[in-house]
């Protein structure tokens, strides 16, 4: 076969494929125009399911197929009575007990009736289970039950402020019984298309490409004037910022979560496309090691290991180091802005109370008052060597450094922190490793500090158990949360306490204290409360409504509201699917064109063959 | 050696290479972290015990050898196992991905080993002119050009549009976003959305083709039943297509045919620059995610198909060229 014949089959390959395309598909015709809103997201779901997916991404969706028994509010993230399917909770005298009201009437999207029954029967079941999404929540809750349609009674393991509606405590997502109950393996079900009472159901998943989402029939928030005014919801996966970026500029998203703040910048001064820097319950933090080795407390089953340095289970020695960070420097340089400096891992904004240092309190940064504290706590140059040697042990305070590989912000603020700590006379190696091969690090205890953050709720409670004793990793390989092995028993009481409030002012009084304990013991420099980086295109949605009020994410994704608020900029067109590229005609154009080329080719050569052989 | 010996030893060696990859990829998957802490940390709602929860759940809980067993037992049943990162079987997950890949690398392939052959056989029959010169230049260029780096100037100018640039195409990704397109429609939407990334592989694979083409033609243009055609009087369009290139062509069809048994595997760069759903962005979201089953699957996959490519090479090669089988 000559070159010209090669050819042709190519293209008879290509047309052949292509048919092969056209024809995987059925020839239904195309629905009616529905308004779309498309977001972009850079990591795919873990999973649809919410007995076992745990991404931020995963919650946005089941925030919109799903109700809480109390909804965030928008505002604050308190509860929104006004806007859940519960209206109303009764608290008992002892506090013990607690009587919830819903509304009457509701459905689930399959057509079948939501009552109280699904709301206990849900409950029950993460209790059960022991569901990890859900096992703080139900840790409090003792038994749940139907008393009729529409009621349904909590009883709490001991008296409590938590379950009396006045917050968000429970952030559970509630299921159809008539669905989950009938499922044997629960946590391998793929939940799609999805049965809710949300306002919109997933019905469609390419896993790692994309999730579509239609209104549901049956959503109750018509009828209390929250009514959608998108009728497809597509978040789109796309696994490369700048891809996505471009998507955003050409208009095949409406709106975009990104990671790195200088495309978000470069996104800035584009026509059509508003940037935001969402504040949200999101921080990052420089744990201490404060005492893997030295500590004797047995709580949790801890046996002392690792091999981490005395000094920095000093507390002393941690507030001196705190002072030497500059945390406004590390907002600009590092975060681009897109972060504002932390001082408490419970967040501004959050439902149940941010604890911020008195000023006469404050470890602001000082590098002279940070050497002062040093030496004034026995952490001197002993030898001369320009290293302050520690005052137990005599030998030098080098500390190993672990940033993240996956973080590009870890990386980034290393060379500052190592710096500053070199000019108050304290080592440091600095390494960047692999999030694995961290956690490996810090539950053998092999470290003195690393560069890692959280993603708490809007409650503190979950963020502030992190720092009791009995979550410290027991032994060497073994999991557990408290990453910098503080351990104060009269802090862990203040967390029994706080449990056990029963008014909610008495439980942020205590909240306050853990927090100010925290903060003079430093276990956690906290760094900077990082943004979500949002873009989105001015011509298509408007509506945009921020959670928390004025500074959130744009989307509200700790429920449906903000989606719900978000409409066609100019009537119904703007919502629209547009379509992409060169249109058919022209490509049709293009393959006749191509076909006689080729054909004039391989006849023209026919001819000259015929002609060799006379 | 005889046909029938020379078969089987072949696909002998083919599925020992195959039982080598099944036992090698466990291990291999299994050195790189624990993915259940991977997974759960930095997120609420993760304990001690969800983490318990979910090394149980992987069946990672289990001692190596149990799961080695496990492992051999469920992909022999043809259960490639379960994701940990989608909570999806991994059948599923690898199924979804496979036509967008066979699509794009396949087609690029094939239209570079086209455009290749027809270019080297025309340097190869004018060896040292301005074409062959300029050609050869062209070719080294697109060959050694970063295929990213290539695909993200190519997003610039003919997706975004800058400068002079039209931006007549999407961005990347399959198809629209939220389209329902079918028959004709869907097909059109997919090749305007094929069309930059077929482009920049296409270049990116026809320097190899054209190459080997040249060379093979040059070197088979100076062997003795070459001089004899030309002696004996044939035409000169008949020494090229009827004597030299079907012997020229042995070298490109081996390297055509491996070749292919790569297409499966996509290329992740590429996947990975224009958002196509295929197998070689879900190679990489993978390795980011420690989703192991998923990685196993693939390489399993990757792996085989090759396998089988080389085999087709060889019992063609034989077949075209009985010296092979003979020696």
């Amino acid at each position: 076969m000559g070159g010209t014949g090669i050819l042709v089959a190519v293209v008879m390959l290509t047309t052949a494929s292509f048919a092969g395309i056209a024809g995987a598909q059925s020839a239904t015709p195309s629905p009616a125009k529905e308004t779309q809103f498309i977001y972009g997201v850079t990591a795919p779901n873990s999973s649809l399911n919410p007995l076992v997916g745990y991404l931020g991404i995963d919650y946005t969706i089941w925030s919109l197929e799903y109700n809480l028994p109390i909804e965030f509010a928008t505002k604050d993230f308190g509860a929104d009575l006004e806007q859940s399917i519960v209206t109303s909770v009764d608290t008992s005298s002892d506090n013990l007990s607690f009587t919830y009201h819903m509304r009457s009437g509701l459905k689930w999207s399959d057509g079948e009736p939501f009552t109280a029954n699904d709301v206990a029967w849900t409950l029950n079941f993460y209790k059960e289970r022991n569901i990890s999404n859900y096992a703080g929540d139900m840790s409090i809750i003792k038994s749940v039950e139907a008393t009729d349609d529409t009621t349904f009674v909590i009883n709490a393991e001991s008296p409590t402020s938590v379950l009396n509606g006045q917050s968000v405590w429970m952030y559970d997502f509630i299921l159809p019984e008539h669905i989950w109950s009938t499922i044997e393996e629960p946590k391998k079900f793929e939940n799609v298309p999805t049965v809710g009472s949300g306002p919109w159901v997933v019905t469609q998943q390419k896993p790692g490409d994309l999730v579509r989402m239609e209104r549901n029939p049956n959503y109750w928030g018509t009828e209390i004037g929250l009514t959608p005014h998108v009728d497809v919801i597509i978040e789109k996966v796309f696994n490369d910022e700048n891809q996505m970026a471009a998507a955003l500029q050409r208009g095949e998203i409406d709106f975009g979560f990104f990671d790195s703040a200088n495309i978000l910048n470069s996104l800035s001064t584009t026509p059509n496309i508003e940037t935001h820097g969402a504040q949200i319950p999101l921080f990052d933090e420089l744990a201490f090691n404060s005492g893997s080795a030295f500590q004797t407390n047995k709580a949790g089953g801890f046996v002392p290991h690792g091999d981490g340095i005395h000094a920095t289970s000093d507390p002393a020695f941690r507030r001196a180091v705190a002072q030497a960070i500059d945390k406004q420097t590390l907002v600009d340089k590092v975060y681009g802005g897109y972060a504002a400096v932390a001082d408490s891992p419970v967040q501004p904004g959050a439902t149940t109370g941010n604890w911020d240092p008195p000023p006469e309190e404050a470890l602001s940064f000082d590098l002279e008052k940070a050497k002062a504290d040093l030496t004034a706590a026995g952490y001197t140059d002993t030898d001369g060597d320009g290293t302050v040697n520690d005052p137990e042990t005599g030998e030098n305070v080098v500390l190993r450094y672990y940033t993240r590989t996956s973080d590009q912000n870890t990386i980034k603020t290393a060379p500052f922190v190592k710096s500053w700590l070199n000019e108050i006379g304290v080592g440091v190696k600095v390494a960047a490793v692999s999030s694995s091969k961290l956690t490996n690090i810090i539950l053998a205890g092999d470290y003195e500090l690393f560069h890692w953050g959280w993603f708490p709720n809007p409650d503190p409670n979950y963020i502030l158990g992190i720092f009791t004793c009995e979550q410290r990793a027991p032994r060497p390989g073994v999991y557990d949360n408290n990453d910098s092995y503080f351990c104060d028993p009269a802090y862990d009481q203040l967390y029994e306490q706080q449990l056990t409030a029963t008014s909610t002012e008495e439980r942020v009084e205590i909240v306050h204290q853990m927090q100010q304990i925290l903060y003079e013991q430093q276990p956690y420099m906290m760094l900077a409360y990082t943004n979500y980086l949002e873009a989105y295109r001015t011509d298509r949605f408007t509506g945009y409504t921020m959670q928390p009020e004025g500074v959130g994410d744009l989307l509200a994704t700790w429920g449906p509201f903000g989606f719900l608020s978000i409409r066609p900029v100019t009537g119904e067109a703007a919502g629209e699917a547009k379509s992409e590229g060169i249109p058919g005609w022209v490509w049709i154009a293009v393959v006749v064109g191509l076909a006689v080329v080729i054909a004039g080719i391989v006849l023209g050569r026919r001819r000259v063959s015929d002609e060799d052989r006379v | 050696m005889s046909t029938r010996r020379y078969l089987i030893s072949k696909v002998l060696q083919a599925l020992l290479t195959l039982a080598f990859v099944l036992a090698f990829n466990f291990f291999l998957f299994r050195g790189v972290g624990d993915p259940a802490t991977e997974l759960l940390r930095g997120h609420s709602g993760i304990s001690r015990q969800a983490v318990e929860q979910l090394q149980r759940q992987l069946g990672l809980d289990l001692p190596l050898p149990q799961q080695f067993v496990h492992y051999v037992k469920e992909t022999f049943q043809g259960h490639l196992g379960y994701s940990y990162f989608y909570n999806l079987p991994v059948s599923r997950v690898i199924a979804g991905r496979i036509w967008p890949t066979v699509l794009l690398i396949g087609l690029s392939t094939l239209a570079a080993t086209a455009l290749g052959i027809w270019i080297g056989i025309r340097q190869g029959w004018r060896r040292g002119s301005k074409y062959d010169q300029g050609m050869l230049g062209f070719t080294l260029f697109t060959y050694s050009m970063p295929e990213f780096w290539f695909g993200m100037l190519v997003i610039m100018a003919f997706a975004v549009g800058v400068g002079p640039f039209p931006a007549l195409f999407p961005t990347g990704g399959y198809e629209t976003v939220g389209a329902s397109y079918t028959g004709f429609a869907h097909m059109i939407d997919v090749v305007n959305h094929m069309v930059l990334p077929f482009f920049v592989l296409t270049l990116a694979y026809l320097g190899e083709y054209s190459l080997i083409m040249r060379s093979s033609l040059l070197e088979t243009l100076g062997e003795d039943f070459i001089v004899t055609a030309r002696a004996k009087g044939v035409r000169e369009n008949r020494v090229l297509y009827g004597h030299a290139v079907p012997n020229a062509l042995l070298p490109t069809m081996t390297v055509t045919i491996l070749q292919l048994g790569f297409v499966i595997s996509g290329v992740i760069t590429i996947e990975l620059i224009f958002n196509w759903p295929g197998l070689g962005l879900l190679t990489a979201t993978s390795v980011d995610q420690r989703d192991f089953p998923v990685l196993q699957g693939l390489f399993l996959l990757f792996s085989a198909s090759v396998i089988v490519a080389n085999l087709v090479a060889d019992l063609l090669y034989s077949y075209l060229d009985p010296r092979v089988r003979a020696g």
